[in-house]
Formats: structure tokens, sequence, C-alpha cells
């Protein structure tokens, strides 16, 4: 057996199990449909002023988590929580690990299947949107940055629900955390917003769209603004910040999985 | 492994269709009104033409004009700001009549005169129409565009003239997103098609 073999029969069979026909196809034309119409009707409409006015559409919570949106970061937390929940708990995943293959390269095939596909979806559709409606009035490397702060706060809550999936061995306690840590984002940054510039520094870290936004001094209140104006590389640098945080809660993960999970 | 690869690429063949068909589906709202100028009338004079409206206009932001006449019109939509149009109109005149003074120049409305200087332009008509009788235009330019609109009546008879304009706005972009259906509806149906001719062939067999 070729060494990548069974990575894709891995990959295909949690594939299968995580989206069954049509799920993904209803997601992808929805969403296409309802970030088109929120781009259009709650953004600059027609008329974009580059970059800044783009940071906006990209990043305030209407285009990242109204309605479809949010059945993006759902699947990602089902896909993880119950399904792989699922196979942890009644031991599917031991016939997995018959397979010639090292227990991280299972999860991450896993992992590639329940969060890698749907995030790739997501950024492919506000891509493929963006460049339908407004194509050379922005600039790439504006898009790929807005992209990647909007996606670290959904990949961050996806690691807290893997790591407690494999800690319980079960999906359901982690669904459950996953979906209130999910929702209750809006409320946490504003009360680390009434806390002044500290919280709102504290905050950028957890949701660096933030940072982005008050780099670009767009999508917030003046008195914002006036509190705290990062420059764009310590934007990058939360944005950085963010991703390091999901990584290490990641890392620890694959730790567990590796080393320490009995099955 | 055969199989997983067809799985894979009907996946994502039936994705990229769902694409396009969302694409469809925006691309079917109707353009919704944002200003409305009118309804006016007038006479168009027997071989002359006239400006009867210039705006900026985008992809996604065009106008709508209804127009009602007695006899044929020319409508042309000009990628010109109005006084760039007027001088350069301005200035082949002084090259061709270069025996008018100021004043005459100033009065060659003609449609003869707009068709000769329009012949030396072409890449600025961006839409040309005859108009007779009833008629609506729907006009949207593929990149943003300061837009003139011009009215000429080559006829010998006095034209009388009703119009209305309406500034529409559509969700996506009507020009490029024609385009982008065909690509993403060709690609998808490409990369599903071994999987709906193995599903056809496994059913067949099934019975």
């Amino acid at each position: 057996m070729r060494k990548g073999k069974p990575f894709l029969e891995v990959f295909a069979s949690a594939l299968n199990e995580d989206y069954g026909f049509p799920v993904l196809e209803f997601v992808v034309f929805a969403y296409t449909v309802e970030i088109t119409i929120a781009l259009e009707t709650f953004g600059h409409g027609p008329e974009p002023s580059g970059d800044p006015a783009l940071i906006v559409l990209l990043t305030n919570p209407i285009s990242a988590f109204m309605l479809v949106g949010l059945m993006f970061g759902l699947l990602v937390l089902k896909n993880i929580a119950y399904s792989f929940g699922n196979d942890l708990e009644r031991g599917v995943i031991v016939s997995f690990l018959s397979y010639p293959l090292r227990r991280r390269s299972l999860l991450t095939a896993k992992l590639l299947s329940s969060i890698g596909v749907p995030f790739m979806l997501f950024a492919s559709i506000q891509v493929f949107v963006i460049f339908l409606l407004v194509p050379g009035m922005v600039s790439p490397h504006v898009v790929l940055l807005a992209i990647l702060s909007v996606l670290s706060y959904p990949i961050l809550v996806a690691s807290i629900v893997l790591v407690l999936t494999i800690f319980f061995k079960r999906g359901s306690k982690a669904l459950f955390v996953g979906i209130v840590l999910y929702f209750a984002s809006g409320f946490s940054w504003l009360l680390l917003l009434m806390t002044g510039p500290t919280g709102l520094k504290a905050a950028a870290i957890i949701y660096p769209s933030i940072a982005l936004q008050l780099h670009y001094k767009t999508g917030w209140d003046p008195s914002v603004l006036r509190a705290w104006t990062p420059s764009f590389n310590e934007a990058l640098l939360y944005i950085g910040a963010g991703y390091a945080l999901s990584i290490s809660i990641l890392a620890a993960a694959y730790l567990y999985f590796e080393r320490r999970l009995e099955m | 492994m055969k199989s997983r690869w067809i799985t894979l690429m009907g996946r994502t063949g039936s994705i990229l269709i769902a694409l396009g068909l969302a694409s469809v589906l925006l691309s079917a709202i109707p353009p919704r009104p944002l200003s409305e100028m009118g309804p006016w009338r007038f006479t168009s004079r027997p071989e002359k033409y006239g400006i009867i409206h210039a705006e900026v206009y985008l992809p996604q932001k065009g106008c709508r004009i209804l127009i009602t006449t007695n006899g044929s019109l020319q409508i042309y939509f000009l990628a010109a700001h109005p006084l760039q149009l007027l001088e350069s109109i301005k200035s082949w005149i002084k090259e061709h009549f270069p025996t008018l003074n100021e004043t005459q120049v100033l009065m060659r409305w003609e449609a003869s005169v707009l068709e000769a200087f329009l012949q030396t332009r072409p890449e600025d008509i961006m839409l040309k129409e005859t108009v007779k009788g009833e008629r609506s235009i729907d006009f949207f330019p593929p990149k943003a565009t300061n837009v003139t609109v011009l009215v000429s009546n080559p006829s010998l008879m006095p034209v009388d003239v009703n119009g209305k304009i309406t500034v529409i706005s559509t969700v996506v972009p009507r020009g490029r997103i024609a385009t982008t259906i065909e690509v993403l509806t060709a690609f998808g149906v490409a990369l599903a098609l071994p999987k709906i001719v193995k599903k056809s062939k496994d059913y067949v067999r099934s019975r």
C-alpha cells in the first residue's frame, strides 16, 4: 500500500460520513446567495471604496456569521463533536487505527474533512463573491487577511471542541460548550470593549478582525477608533497571535490523541 | 481507489453546479430602482441630435430608459463625459469645417455631424439602438464609466418623444455573471459526469 493511500482512504471515508449529499451543496448554494445579497445590501452596495470598505464587508458580523455563515461554523462543530466524538465513543476509531497510519495522520485526515473542507469553502465563496462584485478594486492581500482574521475565532472554538471531544471521548458535552462559545462571542467582545483599550487589545487576540478593522479605521464608533489604532504590523501580529492560540490548543489535542488517549 | 476519485470529483462537480445555480438565482433577481428622472417630453428636430442624460454608471448600477416616439430615432450610449464629448465634437467640426466661426460651430447639432464624428471614434459607442414606438432599454456598462446618452433624429420629420429614465441597481453585475455561470456549470457537469455515469450503470445493473 502506498504511503498516501490509507490517508486518502480515511479522508474519503470521513468526507462521506461528515457530508451526506446534498448538505454541502445546499450550504454552498445558500451561503453564496446570502453573502452576495448581504454584501450588496448591508455593505457599500454597488459603490465600494477600496480596502477599508472591503474590511468592513468581510469582517463584519453580518457577512461572517449571519444565517448560513453560521451554518458553516455549526457544521464544523457537529463534525468534530458529533461525528468524531461518535467514532471515539463507539470505538470506530480503533478500526482506523488498524490502517498503516500514524495516529497524528489519522487525526489530520479527520480534521481536514471536518474543519478544512467547510472553512476552505467558506473562504473560497467569499473570494468568489468579492471578485465577482468588485474585481480589480481590492488588494488580494487584504482579502486574504480579512478572511484569515474572520476565521480565527471559529478555528479557536473548533480547537477547543476537539480537545474536549478527545478528552471526554464523547461529543455531546463538547458540542454544547462549542455552541455556547460560538454564540457567546458577540457578548464577550462587547464586555471586553467596555473595559477600555486593554480589553480591546485582549479581545483582538481572540477576534483579530477587530485589530484589522481598527487599523483601517472603519466599522467602529469614533470613540473606539480614538482609543486604539493599531499599525498594520500590529494588526498582523494580532492575527498571528489568534492563530498561535488555536495552534497551541490543536497541538495539545494532537499530543493527547497520540500519546495519552487509550482506546 | 478509482471509485474514490470519481466520488471526490463528483462532489466537487456538484458543488460547482450549486455555485452556478446560486449565480443563476442571483442574476434572476430583478434590478431595483434607485432614482427616477421624468417623465419628460420634447420634440426632436429633423436631422438634429441632443443630449438627454449623463451619469457615471457601474457594472451593477445602470439605467432603464423608457421611451415612446411617433417616428424613428437613434439612441446612443457613449462612454464620455458630456463636456468632454461636446469639446471633442467642437474640435472635430473646427478641423473639418475651418471656415465656420465660433457661434456657427456651437450651432452645429446636426445628426450627420454626430454620425461622421462617431465613425472616427467607434470605441466610444457602448450601445446604439433604433427606437420607433414604445421601447424600454436597460443599460449596464462593463466597468465604471461616464455615460452620455444622445438622441439623434436622422429623418426629415420632427419626432415627438416621451421618456422616463430610472437609475437601477442589480445584485450582481449582469455582464460578468453570465460568463461565470457558463464556466461554473461546464466545469461542474464535466467533473460530475463520471459519477452520474457510474450511478446510472449501477442502477441499470441492480435492475
